[in-house]
């Protein structure tokens, strides 16, 4: 199961967001929107891609990191978690990287055309205590919950 | 002698950018934390060749300020500069994530910089093909192997900073002309 519904069953969760328009809570699409305008930036904002001889994302990469957003964000306020303002940005055009920094820890999500990867360690314990894989709906709430330090 | 690798004691500095765009926050090297703490990241380490740029502080006479003004005219007045020891950059391990590469600090003397360094890997990135198997690497894996090597490196730079703080704090650009 991934976040752009190749192998998703929407009856199997009910916290699916069929669109922008299913989120009721301003907090929660307010937080939306800014991050998908930070999505949209990657390809019209291209000073750092000239620089470093960079090809924005693609259509499809970009439409893959809105619906994770979107996904994620309503699983996390569904959760009653807190959200943090990540930062978005791309060095390929098939790839997106979303990241999210405590003061104590990191999570890094890497999207491309099929799935997501997640890269996740304490902050100053990168060489011993990285972890890494698939980043999907079963696991999503528990790397969310282990990056703000919630049980 | 040219390209000699750098002993593990000396102090390197890197040029960290400030460029306050709410909006693009994917230009930003570093987090500022609401507890004054500071997270580097691995874009302080971006390099188009693989090779991420240093300079020798001792070359320098110590002095920051000459890596600070080292970049692009629009960035010189905001950039801030943080250390990091050749020895933390020389203790990275081979491992898968990084294509068990060897990491390693080697001086790379330009007329226009005398103490320009650089952070190579071997078998070097731009490599297509892994010398110790054979094996051809793809572009994506050798770029996600890149990213992966700027992580630690970034981290590394982190303890650094909040251990020593900065060896030149960046300015704000709203209070700049």
């Amino acid at each position: 199961m991934n976040f752009f519904g190749n192998e998703y069953n929407a009856n199997e969760n009910s916290l699916e967001i069929k669109s922008f328009e299913d989120i009721n809570e301003s907090e929660m699409a307010k937080n939306i929107g800014i991050v998908l305008e930070y999505i949209d930036n990657l390809s019209h904002n291209n000073s750092y891609l000239e620089e470093y001889e960079i090809q924005p994302p693609n259509k499809k990469c970009i439409d893959n990191a809105k619906r994770l957003i979107i996904s994620l964000i309503s699983e996390i306020y569904s959760n009653g978690l807190r959200w943090i303002d990540p930062y978005v940005s791309s060095e390929e055009e098939d790839h997106i990287l979303i990241e999210w920094y405590t003061d104590e820890r990191q999570l890094h999500l890497e999207i491309n055309d099929n799935d997501v990867e997640y890269i996740a360690f304490p902050t100053g314990k990168a060489d011993s205590e990285m972890r890494d894989g698939k980043f999907n709906y079963k696991n999503c709430i528990s790397h969310w919950k282990w990056l703000i330090n919630e049980k | 002698m040219k390209n000699k690798q750098l002993d593990n004691a000396e102090l390197l500095y890197l040029r960290v950018r400030n460029i306050n765009l709410i909006l693009d926050k994917s230009k930003h090297d570093y987090v500022v934390h609401p507890n004054g703490e500071i997270t580097i990241r691995r874009y302080a380490f971006r390099d188009r060749y693989f090779q991420t740029s240093v300079d020798r502080a001792c070359i320098n006479t110590f002095d920051p300020a000459v890596t600070k003004n080292g970049d692009l005219p629009e960035f010189r007045q905001t950039n801030g500069v943080i250390g990091i020891y050749a020895g933390d950059i020389n203790s990275i391990e081979p491992c898968e994530e990084i294509g068990n590469r060897e990491v390693f600090v080697i001086q790379d003397e330009l007329p226009s910089n005398p103490a320009h360094a650089k952070i190579v890997a071997k078998p070097d990135f731009s490599d297509a093909k892994n010398p110790l198997d054979g094996k051809n690497i793809t572009k994506n894996k050798r770029n996600s192997q890149f990213r992966q090597l700027r992580l630690k490196e970034a981290d590394l730079a982190t303890i650094y900073i909040r251990n020593n703080g900065w060896c030149l704090e960046p300015l704000d650009p709203d209070i700049i002309d």
